[in-house]
């Protein structure tokens, strides 16, 4: 935790500070700066506790560092439906709506380390009391609500909100300044590319039945454990707060799950904001997407992994590109597929280095040692070097194939790519595309089983004979030969055994791609 | 407004890339402290970045873009990496680099004023057939590269293990060599030949 908050020390600026009567030394504050964002007295912000299923929000009511320089606010706490769904009798949620804590007991307020903050949120207060204020476009740019306190003592929802909670005035706590209601609100559009703030988060009201440990709100809050904090950033969207679950693992779930899909031929240009786009405008649902990165530049493919929320999502995407095609960009149309995924969990040895204590070896002479683990650049008088050379030699042959084989594959692509833009210039001038509905209406029916017997057909026939690419492969196999220079020629030939049709490993490393 | 930080988002990305090393060839065991010390005397890592392959079967060696304090330093490396063979975390096999660039970079900003356009095509569509030819193509083209790498690795083992037999030959000639200066032999063996074996 210290050693976090010494990580964390540049990240962290505070604002103005206040004066403090009481004299316990305590240095107060109005507002502070971290990760670059502003939070300021009666913020409402998120914070998380580690293994929680959802993010805990409060406003920020104190804000003080110690003598010993810990930084420590203190928050009142906003429940969420779910925590209190046993006391809410016949009262109706709305989908954003959260209780403000008050009353005496535990579990209203808390005090916490600044660090364990992930983000700012915006809770508008909508009660009907007179020294509240509100506008309805602040309600719109809400990511919730509040028109109710709920009492911890008393175990129940009030629309009365009482003068003080927690020795605060509750003036404090409604939105007692317009002016800084917006503040906070640019503040927060300002912070990424803005444009997408969405709230993840639904209500889940129905998610489970709580134990009995959990329906006492008094033991829901405590926040010590920060270590989750480091790689926490406030940001525009909320899936980036939790990047604790990296992109890995969650390709991993995905692929266990079955809402992975690859998809080919996208421009290489594409970003992945692009195909999340994409996703959106074409198929209607909702996907997270990533580049897969493009490492040589002549490859006139680009692809990207995408993860849906759910298997009929990626299921019906699959099949519709089967059925259809999409055109993206340039008159690029997308190719889906699962994949098999690659399990990186055994590591075998890497080709080209060798294990080193199979030949330790005593002769001083032996070049292999001590070096062995650490960096370095060879020297030319050694066999490592001539080794290196070898490899180097490898790298840059293997350098030409792939050259060679992008450059054949560009050549058949490109005469498609143009005929398409063609046809679709020309189609533009008599059609604006395909009205967005009719693909709505598409989107279930390709579900159906016998629609999906005849689309594989369809590939299967359309695609050319083994043979032929067998053929076309070999060809290209032998411009690669002959593009190497005669320096590289000079190591060993190598052999292709895959110039016989046989090898060919089409279906069996790519299944799903047929 | 939007666009404004839109731009200066990519031109900032641009300038990260244009600092950037890309690195493959790496052995599996390298990491971030690996890789940042190997560079300490060539400039500063400011960040590191593992990239995954979770398409390729069996690939196991590893990529990773570098990011240095300045384009000054990421040119120097790839200076030192093109001119000398440079191990990492073992041997022989050196570690190669290149300038990145922005498809490298899964995580890069979009292309500010860029305009995607997505369209379907039905199979009653006249351009279906092309499309649907291109889409064969393209998994034609995604199986070639596979099978390529496929190749590329195999011819990776295959020296790999050439290399190691040679190895092999070698120590077993260094024993040879320390054993008959140990024992006796090549003493013997001077006299009966008349050589001078020390080197006075």
């Amino acid at each position: 935790m210290s050693q976090h908050v010494e990580e964390s020390h540049e990240d962290f600026k505070w604002g103005n500070s206040v004066p403090v009567i009481d004299g316990s030394g305590l240095k107060a504050y109005k507002s502070f700066t971290y990760k670059g964002v502003e939070y300021s007295l009666y913020d409402s912000i998120y914070t998380y506790r580690d293994g929680a299923k959802d993010t805990d929000i409060g406003k920020l009511v104190k804000l003080w560092e110690s003598k010993k320089g810990t930084k420590r606010g203190k928050v009142v706490w906003f429940f969420r439906p779910s925590d209190i769904c046993n006391f809410l009798r016949d009262y109706r949620v709305s989908w954003n709506e959260l209780f403000l804590a008050s009353g005496g007991g535990v579990g209203v307020s808390n005090v916490i380390p600044l660090e364990a903050i992930i983000g700012k949120c915006n809770v508008v207060c909508t009660a009907k009391d007179r020294r509240n204020h509100w506008l309805e476009s602040d309600l719109a740019k809400a990511n919730y609500r509040i028109s109710h306190i709920f009492d911890v003592g008393e175990l129940r929802i009030s629309e009365k909100f009482p003068d003080m909670i927690d020795k605060i005035k509750v003036e404090n706590l409604f939105n007692w300044n317009q002016g800084k209601v917006k503040a906070s609100v640019e503040c927060r559009d300002g912070l990424g590319t803005g444009a997408r703030l969405k709230v993840e988060e639904k209500p889940t009201l129905t998610a489970e039945k709580p134990t009995e440990a959990e329906v006492q709100p008094s033991k829901k809050r405590k926040i010590l454990a920060v270590a989750e904090t480091g790689s926490l950033s406030p940001s525009q969207d909320t899936r980036r707060w939790f990047s604790a679950l990296p992109w890995e693992d969650r390709v991993k779930d995905a692929h266990e799950s079955g809402t992975l899909v690859h998809l080919v031929n996208l421009d290489p240009t594409h970003a992945a904001s692009d195909v999340q786009e994409i996703i959106s405008v074409a198929f209607k649902v909702k996907a997270d997407a990533k580049i897969i990165p493009r490492i040589r530049s002549s490859d006139v493919l680009g692809q990207a992994l995408v993860i849906f929320e759910s298997k009929d999502d990626a299921d019906c995407v699959i099949c519709m590109l089967k059925e259809k095609c999409l055109v993206v960009g340039e008159g690029r149309s997308l190719v889906a597929c699962k994949i098999a995924l690659n399990e990186p969990g055994i590591t075998w040895n890497f080709p080209g280095h060798f294990v080193m204590d199979k030949l330790k070896c005593r002769s001083s002479m032996v070049i292999k040692r001590r070096a062995a683990f650490t960096s370095h650049c060879t020297q030319a008088n050694t066999i490592e070097h001539e080794m290196a050379m070898q490899w180097r030699m490898l790298q840059k042959k293997a350098d030409l194939w792939w050259e060679a084989l992008y450059k054949e594959q560009a050549k058949e692509f490109l005469p498609y790519l143009n005929q398409m833009k063609k046809n679709h210039q020309s189609n533009e001038l008599h059609t604006t595309g395909m009205p967005s509905q009719e693909q709505a209406k598409q989107f279930p029916h390709c579900l159906s089983p016998v629609k999906n017997r005849q689309s594989v057909e369809l590939n299967r026939t359309s695609l050319p004979s083994t043979q032929e690419q067998a053929k076309e492969f070999s060809h290209c196999l032998n411009l690669m030969k002959n593009s190497q220079s005669d320096e590289l020629n000079r190591t060993t030939e190598v052999t292709y055994a895959s110039e016989s049709p046989v090898e060919r490993p089409q279906s069996a490393s790519h299944p799903a791609l047929f | 407004m939007g666009s404004e930080q839109e731009k200066k988002e990519y031109a900032d990305f641009m300038e990260k890339v244009k600092r950037t090393v890309y690195l493959d060839n790496l052995s599996p065991q390298v990491t971030d402290a690996v890789i940042k010390t190997a560079f300490d005397q060539y400039g500063t890592a400011i960040s590191i970045h593992f990239i995954q392959n979770h398409i390729e079967p069996n690939y196991i060696g590893k990529c990773a873009l570098v990011e240095l304090e300045n384009a000054k330093q990421a040119k120097s490396i790839l200076e030192v990496l093109s001119s000398y063979p440079f191990m990492m975390s073992g041997m022989p096999r050196p570690v190669r680099g290149r300038p990145a660039v922005p498809e490298m970079f899964d995580d890069r900003p979009p292309k500010p004023g860029r305009k995607i356009q997505v369209y379907w095509v039905d199979p009653k569509d006249p351009q279906f057939e092309v499309a649907q030819k291109l889409k064969n193509l393209v998994k034609q083209h995604v199986a070639e590269q596979t099978f390529l790498q496929k190749k590329q690795l195999e011819e990776e083992e295959k020296l790999s293990k050439q290399q190691a037999e040679a190895l092999k030959g070698h120590y077993q000639k260094y024993e040879m060599i320390d054993s008959t200066l140990g024992d006796g032999t090549s003493k013997r063996l001077s006299k009966c030949y008349g050589v001078n074996l020390n080197d006075d």
